[in-house]
């Protein structure tokens, strides 16, 4: 499909001509991806349409996260769109979806920093899946449970909080 | 002469703004607000974007007891109608959303006569614990000024009550006006006057809880069903001289409201959130295994698992009242198959006689909470009024002093969801 484009690309790779974009992160890593992939971020795509050279900066997102959204924009932009219902379709959907799984194998602060990283980019499938994540970790927590783990400070009075509670359970027993 | 229409109200041009959740607000926590910076370092859209995503309202509620920010007016409490609309729908009742009912209060001379009655609401005890000992209901409605005087219920449904704005005589049409007494929400509709103008009719209440698919364009999303007798037309709809129960079914279709008039029930397919002429509506008959069951003892509804339910009461021994729950499910788009049912509970604090038999109603049953409200007896002194949990099977007696004839525009109400989230939000 790229090879149709014209060869203005910065690289090539695999079999065949392939357009690559540089990514600069926060801390000055460069990333090449190509642009299939990059594209999955929304606000990367616009900054291709608009030009420029030296590569694309994302100064709200460090090198260790930017890493772990490229992973995730590369495996998801190489799975081809085949004839559905196909058994090849059906295998790279559960093998993607085991991909998934094994991303999101890491602690909060770094689910959360992939959070932001994929609201910034724009890179829709990555947020709702890292928001579903976080949203199954939180599920049956108690207020207190959720406070330990996101470190919030509690700022309710105790009379306040007692009401709080006794309303939750009032009403969802 | 083509009936004049006036552009739909607004709920912002509503004289009336102000709900029982502000009150709440002023009273429960007027405390100081605790300021400093978010104490998550995730803003509140993707907040937002969690708690979409999460279980149940259980858990967006224990998120918001966890400190104001997460809580307060930014992030649950403020986008409380689109979390709620996101969650996957309720699997039971929930019986401490009921609230109580509104009723119609007769000053005494006539009781033909509408004018001179008084919007009123009674609460259940345990939502005088929540919104006041003097009930809340009594200045919400005064606070609601001359649009709510002399107002009658006349269904109600998720979180909205449809009342009918005072009507002097029949010939000045049908004013309709959807309040939400939580939020304070008003919209007044346009008058159907002329050859639009109701005599009977019957009313359901769609919001968007009901659709499926299609999210809302708004969150004051409402549509109105009215039966009646077309002048012009009479071989329009069949008058139903009840407000029915109403529901939206949540299966292959997209809301799907029914009811019950003496034998037949029909149900009534709306395409989808758009509004759609009338022409489009699709009308089908709903069969029922309880055919010959009279119209004051069995209410419709849809319960929090999407199944069309039929509540019914009769009587076994001779004396001892049984309230029993028919769950319906739709099958494809056809027709309703009728099932066993699911829910049997005895009222033994009522004993059923010859003579109050038939005085034995059922008034109104709230699809959130599993509530039922029927109400024993016929004169002023006789009437009582008593609300039943399917869930919980708790029976509580309403207060007194509501005459038989008030007890005909009597209408349950209970929060809807998004109210709850909204409720339970600290400030």
């Amino acid at each position: 499909m790229a090879a149709a484009d014209s060869c203005d690309g910065i690289s090539t790779s695999g079999g065949g001509w392939e357009k690559t974009v540089t990514l600069v992160s926060s801390d000055d890593a460069r990333f090449e991806v190509r642009e299939a992939a990059a594209s999955l971020s929304q606000t990367v795509r616009r900054m291709i349409r608009a030009g420029g050279d030296g590569g694309i900066p994302l100064p709200k997102v460090d090198a260790r996260t930017l890493s772990t959204v490229l992973e995730y924009c590369n495996k998801h932009a190489a799975v081809p769109a085949p004839a559905p219902e196909s058994s090849s379709a059906e295998a790279a959907a559960v093998d993607l979806e085991w991909f998934d799984k094994e991303l999101m194998h890491v602690d909060l602060a770094t689910l959360c920093s992939l959070i932001r990283a994929a609201d910034y980019l724009e890179v829709a499938g990555l947020l709702d899946l890292t928001c579903k994540t976080v949203a199954d970790m939180i599920k049956s927590k108690t207020a207190e449970e959720i406070r330990q783990m996101f470190g919030i400070q509690n700022d309710f009075t105790p009379e306040e909080e007692e009401q709080l509670s006794r309303e939750n359970a009032g009403v969802f027993e | 002469m083509p009936p004049v229409r006036r552009p739909s109200a607004h709920p912002a041009a509503s004289p009336y703004t102000d709900g029982w959740l502000s009150r709440r607000y002023r009273i429960a926590f007027a405390s100081d607000v605790g300021g400093g910076a978010p104490p998550t370092n995730l803003p509140d859209d993707i907040l937002f974007g969690i708690f979409s995503r999460v279980s149940g309202a259980a858990d967006v509620s224990r998120c918001a007891a966890t400190c104001r920010h997460w809580g307060r007016v930014r992030v649950v409490a403020a986008r409380a109608a689109a979390i709620s609309r996101a969650l996957p729908p309720p699997a039971r009742f929930l019986p401490r959303l009921a609230l109580g009912f509104f009723h119609q209060q007769q000053n005494g001379v006539s009781h033909s006569v509408r004018v001179g009655a008084q919007l009123r609401f009674i609460p259940m005890a345990s939502t005088s614990l929540l919104l006041g000992p003097s009930g809340g209901g009594a200045r919400l409605i005064h606070e609601g000024g001359a649009l709510f005087e002399h107002a009658r219920p006349i269904a109600s449904r998720n979180g909205r009550l449809v009342l009918e704005l005072r009507r002097e005589a029949r010939a000045d049409g049908l004013a309709l006006c959807v309040w939400n007494p939580m939020t304070g929400d008003a919209a007044v509709l346009p008058t159907l006057s002329g050859k639009d103008s109701p005599g009977d009719y019957a009313c359901a209440i769609l919001t968007g809880d009901d659709l499926d698919g299609v999210p809302p364009r708004s969150t004051d999303f409402f549509r109105l069903l009215l039966v009646y007798n077309r002048r012009a037309a009479p071989q329009h709809c069949g008058p139903t001289r009840r407000t029915p129960a109403a529901g939206g079914q949540k299966a292959t279709i997209p809301a799907r409201p029914s009811w019950s008039a003496a034998w037949p029930t029909f149900g009534v397919r709306l395409d989808d959130g758009t509004m759609a002429a009338a022409a489009t509506m699709d009308v089908c008959s709903v069969p029922y295994a309880l055919k010959n069951c009279k119209l004051d003892k069995h209410v419709l509804g849809v319960s929090p698992d999407g199944r069309l339910r039929f509540v019914a009461t009769g009587f076994v021994a001779r004396r001892l009242l049984v309230i029993s729950s028919l769950i319906s499910q739709l099958q494809g788009s056809v027709h309703y198959d009728s099932t066993a049912g699911d829910i049997s509970i005895a009222v033994p604090q009522i004993e059923v006689t010859r003579t109050n038999w038939n005085t034995i109603k059922l008034r109104w049953f709230g699809e959130k909470t599993g509530t039922l409200i029927f109400t024993v007896g016929e004169t002023v002194s006789t009437c009582a009024i008593f609300a039943l949990n399917l869930a919980s099977r708790s029976l509580e007696k309403l207060p007194h002093g509501v005459s038989y004839h008030a007890c005909r525009n009597l209408c349950g109400y209970e929060m809807d969801r998004a109210a709850l989230l909204a409720w339970l939000a600290p400030q």
